[in-house]
């Protein structure tokens, strides 16, 4: 009897550490691909898994990142022409780029690294350039640029540059997603300078992402869209800016068409879509598409869902969004 | 129960112990703090600083100037050499889970507290 109970006890106790460790959870913040990360592990947490979270943000960073020599953006960027021997991760993120590129009819496009680097938006360099200049860089621009060879080897024209800054920051998230999910963590929320990914729910609830107000200098949001295992993404023209001596403003989402910055009705796009890579990519190429064609391309979407605000504070959803998002902000309004 | 040993007992005891002290370091863990002002620079490990205090922090790293200010139970960026100033332009904070964060200087601000609001994250 007496040995009975001390194997029950045992066995209690080994249950009870291991809950305990189960339910474990952590927080880390980071700078890292020019933007600040937090890390949220909610069960499952321990110190390896977020250093190994951390190392591979800083690894990605490394390879993909358009301004570091080492990077193998870089190295593509300078071959003049040549091929490069790249990276899987790489190559996998240039190839998604190119299947976005073609998806989305040019409004999301890669090869526009030559241009972002002529307006230098966000930088010291920041200028309007001259149409000359604009001219000459929007010809660098296309998808027949870029071309991909199995396995990993990647050959740009002489004189175009890929610049996938943006969506590396979605397939980092996907990849701390894997990672967590990989160690048996249920619930997590990754926010990648804005870029959110969650994992799992928070208990019997969904997560609840802000949707930024894209008038407010602040970080104020007009709605939240409830969610679960999925990534938000929003592209805004508030985002990196500058304004020119005679006040007009010059955004970062660049219109690979005219090599200005994207000019319609749109204030900000927010792309709802369980590949955060994707997410990125598209909350882009819709900003660059305007409403309207916009609209009609996520409708034939069955992965994405979006919300679009427009410069008059009109927000329009797409089908699958309207019982999930709230609108919290009556200066905002959904016209019927 | 007469079978048990004066042993079992002992040894119940301890496991007992043993469980409330795993209890209680997993409650540290998941417990949130008082309402803090987490203050981190780059890597470094973040400090903490109460929101009731008044206070002029200066945290600044070499050439990187930043002056953080905490009054009245708000806490604001009162002077940065960054390139953006956007941390100077977000003025006062107090509400937790609100932030100022200095991108080019890598300092983040962050109000800490018991309810972190209505939302879990903001998609910008
Ligand atoms: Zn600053």
């Amino acid at each position: 009897m007496g040995k009975r109970i001390f194997s029950i006890l045992i066995l209690t106790s080994f249950l009870l550490v291991s809950c305990v460790d189960s339910h474990r959870s952590m927080k880390e913040v980071v700078f890292v691909m020019d933007t600040i990360v937090t890390l949220d592990v909610r069960d499952h947490a321990n110190e390896k898994l977020l250093k190994k979270m951390t190392d591979r943000l800083m690894e990605i960073d490394s390879l993909m990142s358009f301004s570091k020599e080492e990077s193998d953006i870089y190295q593509v960027n300078h071959a003049k022409g040549e091929s490069v021997l790249v990276d899987s991760s790489t190559y996998y993120v240039v190839k998604k780029a190119v299947e976005y590129t073609q998806m989305s009819g040019g409004c999301f496009d890669p090869s526009i690294g030559r241009l972002v680097a002529l307006w230098g938006i966000g930088s010291d360099d920041e200028h309007v350039p001259s149409i000359k200049e604009i001219e000459e860089v929007v010809e660098t621009i296309g998808l027949d640029k870029i071309s991909l060879s199995e396995p990993n080897s990647i050959s740009l024209m002489d004189g175009t540059m890929i610049d996938v800054g943006a969506i590396a920051k979605g397939f980092a998230a996907d990849e701390m997603i894997r990672i967590a999910k990989e160690a048996g963590v249920e619930s997590a929320i990754f926010n990648l300078g804005g870029n959110i990914s969650v994992l799992g729910s928070k208990g019997s609830d969904s997560f609840r992402i802000g949707i930024r107000n894209p008038f407010s200098e602040s970080d104020e949001y007009f709605g939240i869209v409830e969610v679960t295992d999925t990534s938000v993404v929003t592209s805004g023209n508030y985002e990196r800016y500058f304004i020119d001596e005679s006040g007009v403003k010059y955004h970062h989402i660049l219109d690979p068409f005219s090599g200005y910055p994207a000019d319609n009705e749109l204030s900000g796009v927010t792309v709802i879509c369980s590949s955060s890579i994707k997410a990125d990519a598209f909350s882009t190429a819709l900003y660059v598409m305007g409403l309207e064609k916009g609209l009609a391309f996520i409708e034939q979407m069955d992965d994405m869902e979006a919300i679009f605000v427009t410069n008059s504070r009109d927000v329009y959803l797409s089908t699958g969004l309207q019982t999930s998002f709230l609108l919290c902000d009556d200066s905002f309004r959904i016209p019927e | 129960m007469n079978m048990m040993k004066r042993g079992d007992y002992i040894l119940i005891i301890f496991l007992l112990l043993f469980a409330g002290v795993l209890f209680l370091h997993n409650m540290n863990n998941i417990q949130e703090k008082g309402t803090m002002v987490e203050i981190r620079f780059a890597d470094e490990d973040p400090i903490y600083v109460s929101i009731d205090q008044n206070t002029t922090l200066d945290l600044s790293h070499g050439d990187l100037v930043n002056i953080l200010c905490i009054e009245d139970e708000k806490v604001y960026m009162l002077e940065s050499n960054c390139r953006d100033q956007l941390c100077v332009r977000r003025g006062e904070i107090s509400l937790e889970g609100e932030s100022i964060v200095c991108l080019p200087h890598r300092i983040s601000i962050v109000i800490l507290g018991t309810d972190k609001g209505d939302i879990d994250a903001l998609s910008q």
